[in-house]
């Protein structure tokens, strides 16, 4: 026996992997959707997702949410701080796939009419999904504190006012005051990096079991 | 088939709704009390207060001062009729106007709005109304703003929102 395999036993000892895992793992897709790169498209929202987890997390640990130091934090990392500049573009780039990505996503969704019975529910769920993507780039595009990322939040609160009747309240809690201005960059930063993470995977869960329950829809 | 819906109110079915309102109430509590928490502290913030912007001889003829007035981008002109002092930010889509001497006019950069440096008027561009002028006195040696000379035209101006 070598070492993987004694490994592999000591933890099956304890865990009853091979009771529990082979109904997850062994799963083997249907050849429809494995021979198709349409049905990659889900996937690789989530692949983005992970590689924005991953480069966020080191982001987070230079970015400085205040008026005075966040552009210049961001800087720094662009210009001083070593690989910054890799591990920022490849956030910025990452969430752009990753929008593109959802977006082709529904549309394939949509038009292979994926989303008909018994699925409706993984639908609705995904739409959340998207909104939560679209939220989390909005609240992204304020935290370097330029004028491209002030104007543009001044717009979209801009927006969420123009709800009737509670737009206001809407756009003076997301703000934090009536101005942008130091309330909004930490209210921003705080939806960015906790509230969403939090809830997209909670829902991405959803979204998961839901996939493996009702399996793969056959095309049309 | 029968197609009516019956709905039959026991003891206990009722006793069960009555518990469910108690903990909606509940929650209902706790939601208030996160929106308090989130409710911005300068939304119910009262009447504007004065506020000194430079000394006069900061200021020459034909200079300005930009400084915030009741949270909002505000700018003082020297003119060679007097001090003038406006809130900057331009009427049509909030961006922030500024002194072009060359001019001798605020220009909204955003639309090309241009906006009479004595009274705040619209000359041209797109803006829909009047910059708002904000009432100023000199003492001591120094300028200061006082409160808007129209608080009741600022409030129908949304990007003024809660300067007035």
């Amino acid at each position: 026996m070598n070492l993987s395999e004694k490994l592999y036993t000591w933890f099956d000892e304890r865990l009853k992997l091979s009771e529990l895992l082979p109904p997850i793992v062994k799963h083997p897709a249907p050849e429809k959707a494995t021979s198709n790169p349409l049905y990659c498209l889900g996937g690789t929202a989530f692949l983005c997702f992970l590689i924005l987890v991953l480069t966020g997390m080191f982001l987070a640990m230079y970015y400085k949410p205040t008026p005075v130091e966040a552009y210049n934090s961001v800087k720094r990392i662009m210009t001083e701080v070593p690989m910054g500049s890799l591990i920022r573009s490849i956030h910025t780039w990452a969430a752009n796939t990753m929008i593109a990505a959802v977006m082709l996503h529904m549309m394939r969704i949509y038009f292979m009419g994926a989303y008909k019975k018994p699925r409706e529910l993984n639908w609705v769920v995904g739409v959340s999904l998207f909104l939560i993507t679209t939220t989390f780039g909005f609240s992204g595009y304020l935290l370097p504190w330029d004028q491209l990322a002030f104007w543009a939040t001044k717009i979209g609160t801009g927006i969420a006012g123009s709800v009737p009747i509670i737009g206001g309240y809407i756009s003076l809690i997301l703000v934090g005051g009536t101005d942008i201005g130091a309330e909004t960059l930490t209210r921003f930063y705080a939806i960015h990096v906790l509230i969403l993470p939090a809830t997209i995977v909670v829902l991405l869960l959803l979204h998961f079991i839901m996939v493996r329950l009702q399996g793969i829809s056959g095309r049309l | 088939m029968d197609d009516k819906i019956t709905l039959t109110i026991t003891r206990r079915k009722f006793t069960e709704i009555l518990i469910g309102l108690v903990a909606v109430f509940f929650a209902s509590g706790a939601i208030a009390t996160i929106l308090k928490y989130l409710w911005p502290e300068s939304a119910s913030k009262g009447a504007s207060v004065e506020v000194m912007i430079a000394n006069v001889d900061e200021v020459p003829t034909g200079s300005v001062k930009k400084f915030m007035f009741n949270n909002k981008a505000a700018v003082l002109l020297h003119m060679p009729a007097g001090f003038r002092a406006f809130g900057s930010i331009c009427t049509h889509l909030g961006c922030i106007s500024y002194w072009k001497p060359d001019e001798n006019i605020l220009f909204c950069p955003c639309h090309l709005g241009k906006f009479d440096p004595n009274t705040g008027a619209v000359i041209s561009g797109p803006p829909p109304s009047p910059l708002p002028a904000i009432d100023i006195i000199v003492k001591e040696g120094a300028i200061y703003a006082l409160k808007w000379k129209d608080p009741e035209y600022v409030k129908t101006i949304s990007y003024y929102a809660g300067a007035a």
